[in-house]
């Protein structure tokens, strides 16, 4: 993505870096992936573990931020109910764009364990349109980790700068 | 007290009209109170000095749908001076033709304030409408929920505020209970 270009010193020319705006842009973007703390259920445990010393999302630029209006990223962690459900539409609604969304676990995928139970929402995506679905009850670190490189990988292919025919 | 010791007392003092005590084995005994004695009985398991039941441990609903329609409502008291404990129930009567009107019994949160929230839920889960409670509303469900999800003939309304409650199924997966 990036070309280098670089000569001696003596011949007076330190180096510069040749890319373009929408590739800089992105970088920049997806290397500070702030997420915004949404832990519902057990799953919360695990994305502290992530955010924690062995899995470590902030060497990745991934850090924890407590309010809505500094966040990027949504990792809803966990059983999500009816009665919550308007909760986290206003949350979302209150984060700045571009914004993601992940959907940590089996019941924020799909209701999972629960999906027979009359008060809990079968899926995430009937609230708010999901951007990558992590599997397990509850995923690993690893497999958080693993789905927020997955989003760094949409966002790297972005283009805000083109007008959408 | 031993609990054949407080039977005694409370139908000594109460009289034994309207109250059944059931002692069938299959669980601890209770005493079955008719719902119009409920609050008297109440009053004074609270205020009698030797039984002095100051503790509403648990207060809870059940649906009973064999014969008979009912729903039962089930104290369960402890007395933190004597260490002793007590079941009372209470059976309301759930017609097919409307069954909020009939599904009423009066409010202990008076007696004992714990009763409050769990009065709440009990309304909540069951219909049971608690008279005499001073905040009586939904304590877990949404205020516009519709419907006892925890009485058995409960149907799963197809949407909440237009979110609909089933996943739809994708193409080769199969997602939910399949009937064998």
């Amino acid at each position: 993505m990036v070309n280098i270009y670089h000569k001696m010193p003596s011949e007076g020319f330190f180096g510069a870096v040749f890319t373009t705006v929408d590739k800089a842009l992105n970088w920049f973007r997806l290397s500070s992936v702030w997420y915004l703390l949404f832990g519902l259920a057990c799953c919360g445990i695990e994305l502290m573990q992530t955010g924690g010393p062995r899995a470590d999302i902030d060497r990745i630029g991934s850090v924890p931020r407590p309010t809505p209006r500094q966040a990027d990223l949504m990792i809803v962690a966990g059983t999500l109910t009816y009665k919550m459900a308007s909760r986290l539409r206003l949350l979302y609604d209150q984060m700045a764009e571009p914004k993601y969304v992940i959907a940590m676990g089996s019941c924020a995928n799909c209701g999972g364990l629960f999906q027979l139970s009359y008060s809990v929402v079968k899926g995430v995506d009937k609230i708010v349109p999901v951007d990558v679905y992590v599997p397990g009850c509850p995923p690993r670190p690893e497999a958080l980790t693993e789905g927020i490189l997955k989003l760094q990988e949409k966002i790297r292919q972005e283009r805000f700068l083109v007008k959408k025919a | 007290m031993e609990t054949r010791l407080i039977l005694e007392r409370i139908t000594r003092i109460i009289g034994d009209a309207d109250l059944v005590w059931v002692d069938d084995q299959l669980g601890d005994p209770y005493l079955l109170v008719a719902k119009e004695k409920l609050l008297r009985l109440a009053i004074y398991l609270k205020g009698d000095r030797y039984l002095a039941f100051d503790t509403l441990m648990c207060l809870s609903g059940v649906h009973n749908m064999g014969d008979e329609d009912e729903i039962e409502v089930v104290y369960h008291l402890y007395s933190l001076r004597h260490h002793h404990q007590f079941i009372l129930k209470v059976k309301l009567d759930r017609p097919a033709f409307f069954p909020h009107f009939y599904l009423r019994v009066d409010s202990v949160s008076g007696i004992w304030p714990a009763a409050g929230w769990m009065e709440r839920e009990a309304y909540d889960m069951f219909g049971i409408h608690f008279v005499g409670h001073n905040d009586f509303r939904r304590l877990l469900l949404p205020p516009d929920w519709e419907g006892h999800p925890l009485q058995k003939d409960y149907q799963e309304p197809a949407a909440y505020r237009d979110i609909s409650t089933t996943r739809e199924e994708v193409e080769g997966i199969v997602v939910g209970l399949q009937e064998q």
